[in-house]
């Protein structure tokens, strides 16, 4: 589903990945663990092919997001850390602008999540809130039927109720390939079926979730050196 | 596309209706209290028109996107960049029209409404104001914000035109092909869409750094086949090509002892691109040549003057005062006409007539020489032989009926 080898990418003289190997489980929510600044935002841009590596080679569903990123990105739905869409726009006119760019759109599916989320609609996004506005981010990505959902964040800012309308609606709905990046110990441990941690641009830990941050968010002993440097 | 163009359409708007609702009131309130006989109206309303729609919309298409962070949502659409640019092209060149119209008929109707002659719209300077108003729209994505735009676009422009204006100004006379300037002048419009284009996909995996490299690059590219032809122009304007099929000696003049002729000669072609002579010093024994002085130097004929012994060639090197035809000052150098070198310079003033007056008499050509077409004869030796221009292209000696070329050789 996705596959980095050797994966290298720099800003200018900071090195943000480096000779990154990693790999993606289909059919599981994995949650991509590290601190702000760590690179997980970047893993997921290099997946939709938006950044470039600057070494090695990225493969998602089969593509090379950087040569064939318009298979990749139809095939890929990604949620931002926050909205970025044009604060005049409704949800609604969001759905009918992507609408054209995706041969497997599904409408039904965009309106059950809509309702299952109490998305509204016809509120432009300067007018709603955080929570409401991921909401709408979500429905958008979900709404093409992605083989690979791609969330950064997704849980920044959001209150309870919101979040668990996010776990419920989505998340835990099964079946979908998830890569959910979260610098949050707890949004892991409930949420993943494995964890990848990220450290100082290389993966330092990937697992089943109760071998990395253990059942109710207790990481085993050996893990827990690593979740301090990574994450506290 | 057409969600595209909607979702332009929907983010502009509010620019676009504001210049609808604004522009022609204040276009007609501001031109009719501009004196009569000023300017041209309607030319100044769609100017006005035109660069409003420029600095308003023009410039703010890109950064505007990244000043409100959507870019990136742009960035992963799976369609790519390329409906998006085409969606803001089009928008920005509606625009520009529609702006442009609607500052023509506020101009035209105050110019009604003054009671002033109806004044046509000036076209001349249309290509240029159009490319101007969309190398805005290009320059701007290589910036972070749309309003240093208009003087990054003046800054740009100027650093690709001015080497070439440059060329021009210090080579006075020089005048372009008329369809050569139109080439070029319209030329600047889809240069600046290529640009822009360019210069957008260059966003793909990041920031305006690259867009802006990358803008740059084309842009020189762009610009380079137009510095080639000047340049090129210029070079054939200063330096003269004895064996270009086009060049024709004008007139000249043999010295003392037959080894130097002073030749004014020209290798342009006499339309529509008249180019100057050239002032050429000949040594007819080895037929080596060079140029003197620069492009419209000419050689006079001079008598014996200044004391002089031997007979004196005027090599005029610039006018300085050509405000009258009669008269005209000139920095002359003379030139020894057995030697040919100069071995006097000064200013004079030399009145036409006078210079007629220096001219040598006509020499007394031998019979046979002068039954041969197309040879003027220069300069008859003291053995017989003759010296001539040949068709205008060439110096030959002409000894016992045998014609032997001199140069070009």
């Amino acid at each position: 589903m996705i596959e980095f080898q050797g994966v290298s990418k720099r800003f200018g003289k900071r090195v943000v990945l480096d000779a990154l190997d990693f790999s993606l489980t289909p059919g599981v929510v994995t949650v991509l663990l590290g601190r702000n600044g760590a690179g997980k935002s970047t893993l997921q841009r290099l997946c939709l092919g938006v950044l470039k590596p600057d070494a090695g080679r990225v493969e998602v569903c089969g593509d090379d997001p950087v040569r064939r990123p318009r298979d990749v990105r139809r095939v890929v739905g990604y949620v931002p850390d926050k909205p970025d869409v044009y604060d005049w726009m409704t949800p609604r006119e969001l759905l009918r602008f992507l609408k054209p760019q995706y041969p497997t759109w599904n409408g039904d599916r965009a309106a059950r999540v809509a309702e299952q989320l109490a998305v509204p609609l016809d509120t432009p996004f300067k007018s709603l809130s955080r929570g409401e506005g991921m909401k709408a981010m979500l429905m958008a990505a979900l709404a093409p039927d992605p083989q690979l959902l791609l969330l950064d964040e997704p849980f920044a800012g959001l209150d309870p109720v919101a979040r668990e309308d996010v776990l419920k609606g989505v998340i835990r709905a099964g079946g979908q390939t998830i890569l959910c990046a979260t610098h949050d110990l707890d949004v892991a441990a409930r949420i993943a079926d494995r964890v990848a941690v990220l450290s100082r641009g290389k993966i330092v830990a990937h697992g089943p979730a109760e071998e990395v941050v253990g059942a109710g968010g207790r990481a085993p002993e050996k893990m827990r050196e690593i979740l301090e440097e990574a994450v506290a | 596309m057409i969600p595209h163009l909607w979702k332009e359409w929907r983010d502009h708007r509010a620019v676009i209706l504001g210049i609808v609702a604004l522009l022609p009131p204040v276009i007609f309130a501001a031109l009719l209290l501009i004196p009569e006989g000023t300017v041209a109206l309607p030319t100044a309303g769609a100017a006005i028109g035109l660069a409003a729609a420029a600095f308003a919309l023009g410039a703010d298409l890109v950064p505007g996107e990244v000043r409100r962070g959507t870019l990136m949502f742009l960035r992963r659409l799976p369609g790519g960049l390329g409906a998006v640019f085409a969606a803001k092209a089009i928008l920005l060149v509606a625009a520009l029209v529609l702006s442009t119209a609607l500052g023509f008929g506020a101009a035209s109707l105050a110019e009604t409404v003054a009671g002033r002659p109806a004044v046509a719209l000036d076209w001349t300077y249309a290509p240029e104001a159009l490319g101007a108003a969309l190398w805005i729209f290009a320059v701007a994505m290589w910036l972070p914000r749309g309003e240093l735009a208009v003087p990054a676009t003046a800054l740009c422009l100027g650093a690709f035109v001015l080497p070439m204006r440059l060329l021009l100004e210090w080579n006075p006379g020089l005048k372009l092909p008329a369809s050569a300037m139109d080439v070029g002048r319209w030329a600047l419009a889809p240069g600046a869409l290529l640009v822009a284009w360019l210069s957008f996909r260059g966003r793909r995996f990041g920031g305006a750094g690259g867009s802006a490299w990358r803008g740059l690059a084309v842009t020189l590219l762009l610009f380079t086949p137009a510095w080639g032809y000047v340049g090129h122009k210029v070079s054939d304007w200063r330096d003269i090509d004895p064996n270009d099929p086009l060049f024709r000696i004008r007139w000249g003049y043999v010295g003392d002892g037959g080894r130097y002729a002073f030749l004014n000669a020209t290798d342009n072609p006499p339309r529509p691109f008249w180019g100057p002579e050239h002032a050429i010093l000949v040594d007819l024994g080895t037929g080596e040549w060079r140029q003197v002085g620069d492009p419209g130097d000419k050689f006079y004929v001079g008598a014996s003057v200044f004391g002089a012994t031997q007979s004196v060639v005027a090599h005029a090197v610039e006018s300085s005062d050509e405000s009258t035809f009669e008269a005209r000052k000139l920095w002359e150098n003379y030139n020894d006409g057995a030697t040919g070198e100069v071995f006097k310079s000064g200013w004079s003033h030399l009145r036409i007539d006078e210079v007629e007056a220096r001219r040598r008499r006509p020499t007394r050509t031998p019979p046979a020489v002068a039954r041969m077409p197309g040879l003027i004869v220069l300069a008859v030796l003291d053995d017989g032989t003759v010296i001539g221009i040949r068709d205008e292209r060439a110096i030959v000696r002409v000894r016992n009926g045998q014609e032997e070329r001199l140069f070009p050789r």
